[in-house]
């Protein structure tokens, strides 16, 4: 499980490339916790693209982000998931307490 | 009904087999040729099921996990994953959603919640301090 960070202003972006479990779950954890030490995020967009497997191991880091978060004011999104991923993202109820993007969203207005 | 084909696998009580035990079961059932969303319900409820037996059964220490994986002549697959750690006190307390012993560890406590959602059915038998069976089945669609 590779990890790649974005930031624009206050918008921080986690790319996360592979599978997220219990096994990689704690690396991801930990990377994301410390750029986010810094105080200068309010938005943490979880950008899912690349992210080919996720198990409830995911719905626990996603929730502890939520959380730490809202002390200071900000929120959470997930872009771009899986038809796999996001039907794990419905089930555990995590949809609300984070915005779910999607790229094909920001295209409609020209598709059409 | 008829077995068609069966499979067991040892392997220890390991986080990096978390990975291995999902890649060994979609492998197996792939002579089903299941569609991708059969396949991915199969793998992440084999997932959640061994990292409960890797956190929960042996609690983070090195035990045996045993995954079996029959396929009978319907198109139904059975998977159990056993191990012989902890065992559970209350196993209807601890397939209730969101339901979970470890606080600290950011853990959704949607185990078995996602077991049986993604599969038809999921067994539970367990005893403490001999450990913990789960026996979960999902008969695919017809293939085309």
């Amino acid at each position: 499980m590779q990890i790649v960070f974005e930031t624009n202003g206050t918008t921080l972006v986690a790319k996360l490339y592979g599978e997220l479990d219990h096994h990689s779950a704690s690396g991801i954890r930990e990377k994301v916790d410390l750029k986010l030490t810094s105080g200068i995020y309010h938005c943490l967009i979880f950008d899912f693209e690349n992210l080919t497997f996720m198990d409830s191991s995911g719905i626990g880091v996603i929730m502890g982000r939520v959380k730490n978060m809202a002390v200071v004011g900000g929120k959470v999104s997930v872009a771009n998931p899986n038809p796999n991923v996001e039907k794990m993202l419905h089930m555990g109820g995590l949809d609300k307490y984070i915005s779910i993007l999607k790229k094909e969203d920001s295209f409609k207005g020209g598709m059409r | 009904m008829n077995i068609l084909n069966e499979m067991k696998v040892e392997f220890l009580s390991k986080s990096s087999n978390e990975s291995f035990a999902r890649i060994t079961a979609s492998a197996f059932i792939a002579q089903l040729d299941p569609n991708i969303e059969e396949m991915s319900d199969v793998k992440t409820a084999v997932s959640e099921a061994v990292t409960n037996a890797i956190i929960h059964g042996y609690k983070n220490a090195v035990g045996v996990v045993t995954m079996m994986i029959r396929i009978f002549e319907d198109r139904c697959v059975e998977i159990t994953i056993l191990d012989k750690g902890a065992g559970i006190a209350d196993v209807d307390e601890a397939r209730t959603p969101l339901f979970t012993t470890c606080d600290g560890e950011e853990r959704s406590g949607m185990g078995f919640t996602v077991m049986e959602t993604f599969m038809d059915q999921v067994e539970v038998f367990s005893a403490l301090s001999e450990g913990t069976k789960v026996v979960m089945r999902k008969t695919f669609a017809k293939g085309n």
